[in-house]
């Protein structure tokens, strides 16, 4: 059995097995992240792909700073957003309510039982805007002012964008929980 | 806000380590992509060698042909010195001679009648003699009777001077020497002086017969023979930088290319192919977009013969090109499988619900298959080629040719590997290959030609060769027109 090293040795030296072994580790995650970016399945397979590639390729350049998961999660995130670029025409409108003073009546607490593929198709329902927005903060844990700097956008678009992506979640959310207590 | 955020932990919690499997034929993707970008990376690194060796090829022949002017000129520096040095010598032979035959002089150089001292006459204008190089020449009239005569009676010059009463008021000694040290640029023409007489001082790029008179040429060093001890000697000085000024006499011009002449050739080359490629059944045009294509080096070799008229000319010759290629491709191909399954099914009797486990179908399943093919072509190429010439200095020509090339297949070998199989067949034969016999590429290329001389040049080419005609034969499964790109070095011969 292989460590973690000597994975990304013998993928520097495109060994064939330490190329397959990273794939299998990494690619349920990697595709689960692709999908959380993409509207579509075929975009999901793209960035995939692409972002794939770019491990093998640019493996020789990991630094062995910080973990070599998150070198590699870094890469699809960065090749998601890439894509969402260059191929999806995303306007991201300045939001200039008080959102910060909105107010939801309805309260929502963390359902165990609403099932992760369910919740991942809610993201996936988002506008392109809100959900790179809401995929950076939420889960990757950018801070506004890092999301405007990557998506060149103004923090308080990022905000907006946010904002109105929870709001639409949290729509959501509350009709699945109704309709689970609605099941006989 | 609060009930926001907790949509944040929601989703940041259930999604941030979620694991979806990819979709089975994404890792098939993956490593064909990667083959690709590889394959490109490869043939990136190949033009970056072709592009450094072209230019270290091209700075070379620069440094080269610097270097040629920079040895031209010190040979002409040490010309001088040597031809001092060489009629030192002689003057001492002929000081023993000369005192023999009761001459008074030991400075006297006495040649066999050619004038020894050369200069390539383009060298001789571009060479700017310093100050403390400049030299004296020194033009002996020897000795025969018949010439001495004439010489004291100052023929030999008479005729080349527009200023002959001048000379001839010039006093002459004893012996008949005409002296015209630090007279001649009052008193002589040297430009008539030259090219009547053909006594060319410095400037002929063959030996100048020069009967009856000999050359001696001394560095400001060197003291010019004494007057009064030398008998028949016409001293002449001046500098190179006089001469240099001169026109040289059009007889003694280096003679020019003849305006038609033919050639013979030879060059090797090597280079890169490219290929476009059409799907001609099975194998959809997308699939083929997603092989992997190893370009690997050709080669080439050629004899060329040909006519020049001016800067036009026209080639053709015989070649051996060996073509290097694999092709690994893939597709989806369809089997006829055998598979269990449950039948569930209502007996249309009883109404009753019957289940079978394990029902053998048949069934057509998706099969992914790798086709791996590396073969070597051997072909014989006729080249038919038109060429401009343009000049770029006097010994670099920028060179632009176009043209044909009938390509006629000599013989193919190589092997073709199956997978997940893994058959694999080897083929070596000219009748199984599935390339046309005979196909027809153009050709243009865009070189620089070095003229060593004027018979022999040497060239440095980039030829691109573009498919005129499908490569493989009309039943094969794809459609193929070979492109290429490459460097080719070659020496050419000039004949009448």
């Amino acid at each position: 059995m292989q460590n973690a090293n000597e994975i990304i040795i013998g993928c520097i030296n495109r060994d064939k097995l330490s190329e397959d072994l990273l794939y299998a580790h990494f690619a349920p995650i990697a595709y689960a992240i692709c999908l959380r970016y993409a509207s579509n399945v075929d975009d999901a397979k793209d960035i995939f792909q692409e972002a794939f590639v770019k491990v093998y390729l640019q493996i020789k350049n990991y630094n062995q700073q910080g973990s070599f998961e998150g070198w590699v999660k870094r890469i699809f995130v960065n090749t998601a957003i890439d894509y969402c670029r260059k191929n999806k025409n995303i306007h991201f409108t300045s939001f200039t309510e008080q959102y910060e003073e909105a107010t939801v009546n309805e309260e929502v607490h963390q359902q165990p039982d609403i099932p992760k593929e369910k919740l991942l198709q809610l993201i996936r329902n988002l506008p392109d805007g809100y959900r790179l927005v809401f995929n950076l903060y939420a889960i990757e844990k950018y801070s506004h002012k890092q999301i405007a700097e990557t998506l060149h956008i103004e923090e308080g678009t990022s905000k907006s964008q946010l904002f109105k992506a929870r709001k639409m979640l949290q729509k959501e959310i509350i009709k699945l929980q109704q309709n689970i207590n609605q099941r006989p | 806000m609060k009930d926001l955020e907790n949509i944040d932990d929601l989703f940041s919690s259930s999604l941030e380590n979620f694991e979806v499997a990819p979709p089975k034929e994404a890792k098939k993707a993956i490593e064909l992509d990667l083959q690709k970008q590889l394959a490109k990376k490869n043939n990136k690194g190949g033009w970056l060698l072709l592009a450094i060796i072209s230019v270290s090829i091209m700075a070379t022949a620069m440094f080269v042909q610097r270097k040629g002017i920079k040895t031209e000129d010190q040979l002409s520096k040490s010309s001088i010195q040597s031809n001092i040095i060489g009629l030192n010598s002689i003057e001492e032979h002929n000081a023993v001679e000369n005192k023999a035959n009761g001459m008074p002089s030991q400075k006297v150089a006495k040649s066999e009648g050619f004038l020894t001292y050369q200069i390539n006459s383009k060298t001789d204008k571009e060479y700017k003699a310093p100050k403390q190089n400049q030299i004296q020449l020194v033009a002996t009239s020897m000795l025969e009777t018949k010439q001495k005569n004439e010489f004291q009676q100052n023929k030999l010059f008479e005729s080349s001077t527009k200023n002959a009463n001048k000379i001839k008021s010039n006093e002459m000694d004893q012996a008949g020497l005409l002296n015209m040290n630090n007279k001649v640029e009052e008193n002589v023409d040297l430009k008539n002086l030259r090219q009547e007489n053909q006594i060319l001082l410095a400037s002929s790029p063959q030996p100048q017969i020069f009967e009856g008179a000999s050359i001696a040429m001394y560095q400001n060093s060197i003291l010019p023979p004494k007057k009064d001890e030398i008998e028949g000697v016409v001293e002449v000085d001046t500098s190179l930088s006089e001469i240099n000024n001169l026109p040289l006499p059009t007889a003694q011009e280096e003679p020019k290319p003849k305006i038609q002449h033919y050639f013979v050739g030879f060059n090797f080359g090597t280079g890169l192919n490219s290929n476009q490629y059409a799907k001609n059944n099975s194998i959809s045009t997308q699939e083929l977009k997603d092989s992997i294509i190893f370009n690997k080096p050709y080669l080439s070799a050629q004899l060329l013969c040909g006519v020049q008229h001016k800067d036009l000319s026209i080639s053709t010759g015989i070649g051996f090109y060996k073509q290097n290629e694999k092709i690994k491709y893939s597709y989806i191909d369809k089997k006829m499988t055998r598979i269990l399954v449950d039948s569930i099914y209502i007996d249309p009797f009883t109404l009753d619900t019957i289940v079978k486990h394990n029902v053998p179908v048949d069934t057509l399943m998706d099969i992914y298959r790798t086709n791996e093919v590396q073969t070597v072509y051997n072909l014989l190429q006729i080249p038919i080629m038109g060429n401009y010439k343009f000049a770029l200095t006097r010994h670099f020509q920028l060179d632009f040719s176009a043209g044909g090339a009938i390509n006629i297949l000599l013989q193919s070998k190589g092997n073709y590997k199956v997978s997940p199989q893994g058959s694999v067949s080897e083929y070596q034969s000219k009748n199984n290959a599935p390339i046309k016999e005979i196909n027809f590429t153009a050709l243009t290329m865009i070189g620089l030609n070095y003229e060593i001389n004027n018979k022999t040049s040497i060239q440095m080419a980039f030829p691109f060769q573009i498919g005129l005609s499908n490569f493989y034969k009309r039943d094969y499964f794809i459609s193929r027109k070979v492109n290429s790109a490459g460097i080719q070095l070659g020496l050419r011969y000039n004949f009448k």
